[in-house]
């Protein structure tokens, strides 16, 4: 299904989302982007390496210092309306669990909202339905924002996040949000110890049977640090890892920090299950 | 007016890949083939053929033809879609007002080559195109057919048969390169 984001379609090849956190604290960047023109700058970059989403986010996930609406808002609307300026194609995304903060980073020319944390804020959907746009439904475990999972424990984590994520993605289309912009993501870490994230991984054919286009965000989380027993520095290649089997089995959108290792992953598995064709073709054929 | 124009037999074809040089050559010379064309290309059985240009054998992924044509002719058909399609080696050529003749050369020019480097292999491409710019019926029709075979040439058939044509002919070379370490022509003749 042609995913389209706010009016812009998106292209039917597996798709890089591009974390850009204006925070000063999260896990991986620390910071590094916490500024608006050193924001800016990885926006340019990422969109340069090819990038097909930006996904800008003004409050670490983990727990930590609590950031106001209006110190949140401030980060990621400045930010948002600079990017929209600058890249008028791109598909812009806000991550937010704070219906405020939607609305005044759609009204700024965001595209889509991705909620990490099973939306907290019901209104939020009537915010994202006015604007039209696209919306990440996400598993987060029942758990309120920014907690981590503690003795987190399921009958079946497949059979929860299937129907937790139907039941949020039919919502959110009942209410109004245009269905062909509507994501879910199993929330890897969210409420998640990880060998549930890892089960969730290797099961990702059941999430993409539900029919919702699937959104994984693996990038360089504790669940492949715990595998590999490595600190964020040195998960990149787990994190490939994982993505080339959520790709194999369907899923179209990766939230990553390395856009240029992503693509170059997902070109490949794209290749090999035959939904783009190589680049070249020489070896022989001559 | 009869025409004449030489293109490569490469599968790569198929997949309307190729260096742009080549694109644009191809592209030039098919734009200059007037009306009905015959396709003469290498094939099993002599004669007419009709079938169905198959890229699974190449790996594409599809349903299988049950009439796949030979490379040769598939790749005539390709470029031009409608075309009859003759193969070759056979008797004389069917007559008509324009041919593509589907073939190509050596498969040894470098050392990243299919078949690796050849030192005979340049001279044997470099007589073909000679022959080809001078519209040279008996020169290309007098190729050395032992060493193409060491040189794993492919389109001898066909300029044979193009070499039965009747001349004279006003040859023009439009490309003549081995970017794979294959040699491939594309050329035209003509006759008033």
């Amino acid at each position: 299904m042609t995913l389209r984001i706010r009016g812009k379609a998106l292209p039917d090849t597996s798709l890089v989302m591009a974390i850009v956190n204006r925070t000063p604290d999260s896990f991986y960047d620390k910071g590094a982007t916490y500024g608006l023109a050193e924001a800016l700058d990885r926006v340019d970059q990422v969109v340069a390496e090819g990038a097909h989403v930006v996904d800008i986010g003004g409050v670490k996930a983990a727990p930590g210092e609590e950031v106001p609406a209006e110190e949140e808002a401030r980060r990621v609307v400045e930010l948002v309306a600079a990017v929209r300026d600058r890249h008028p194609d791109v598909v812009l995304s806000v991550d937010t669990f704070r219906a405020s903060v939607a609305r005044a980073a759609l009204e700024a020319g965001a595209d889509l909202l991705n909620d990490a944390w099973e939306m907290p804020e019901p209104e939020t959907l009537e915010v994202v339905a006015e604007f039209g746009a696209g919306l990440v439904c996400t598993h987060a475990g029942h758990l309120p924002p920014r907690t981590r999972p503690h003795r987190v424990a399921y009958p079946d984590v497949v059979a929860d996040v299937v129907s937790t994520l139907t039941a949020m993605a039919d919502k959110a289309v009942a209410a109004g949000v245009p269905r062909e912009g509507v994501l879910i993501d199993p929330g890897h870490d969210f409420g998640k110890n990880s060998r549930q994230s890892l089960l969730l991984t290797d099961r990702t054919a059941d999430l993409v049977a539900t029919g919702w286009p699937v959104l994984m965000a693996l990038s360089r989380k504790d669940f492949v640090g715990e595998v590999l027993d490595l600190l964020p520095d040195d998960r990149l290649e787990g994190t490939l890892a994982a993505t080339a089997v959520c790709a194999f089995q369907g899923a179209r959108v990766f939230r990553a920090h390395d856009v240029t290792a992503t693509l170059r992953v997902l070109r490949t598995v794209d290749a090999i299950r035959g939904r783009v064709p190589p680049v070249v073709n020489v070896r022989g054929l001559a | 007016m009869t025409r004449v124009v030489f293109v490569p037999s490469a599968p790569l074809l198929l997949l309307d890949a190729g260096p742009p040089e080549l694109r644009a050559a191809l592209a030039s010379a098919l734009a200059r083939l007037p009306g009905e064309v015959v396709v003469v290309g290498a094939a099993p059985v002599p004669g007419w053929w009709t079938g169905s240009v198959d890229l699974t054998p190449y790996g594409v992924r599809g349903t299988p033809a049950t009439d796949p044509l030979p490379l040769a002719l598939a790749v005539g058909a390709h470029l031009v879609p409608g075309a009859r399609l003759w193969g070759v080696p056979s008797g004389p050529l069917p007559e008509s007002p324009s041919y593509l003749v589907v073939a190509d050369g050596t498969a040894k020019r470098t050392l990243k080559a299919p078949g690796h480097l050849d030192e005979r292999a340049e001279a044997f491409d470099a007589e073909v195109v000679a022959a080809l710019a001078a519209g040279d019926a008996d020169r290309l029709g007098s190729l050395d057919a032992e060493l193409a075979g060491e040189l794993w040439v492919q389109g001898l058939p066909a300029w044979q048969a193009a070499a039965g044509l009747p001349g004279p002919w006003r040859g023009e070379v439009l490309y003549a390169d081995a970017p794979y370490g294959v040699g491939y022509a594309v050329a035209i003749w003509q006759r008033d």
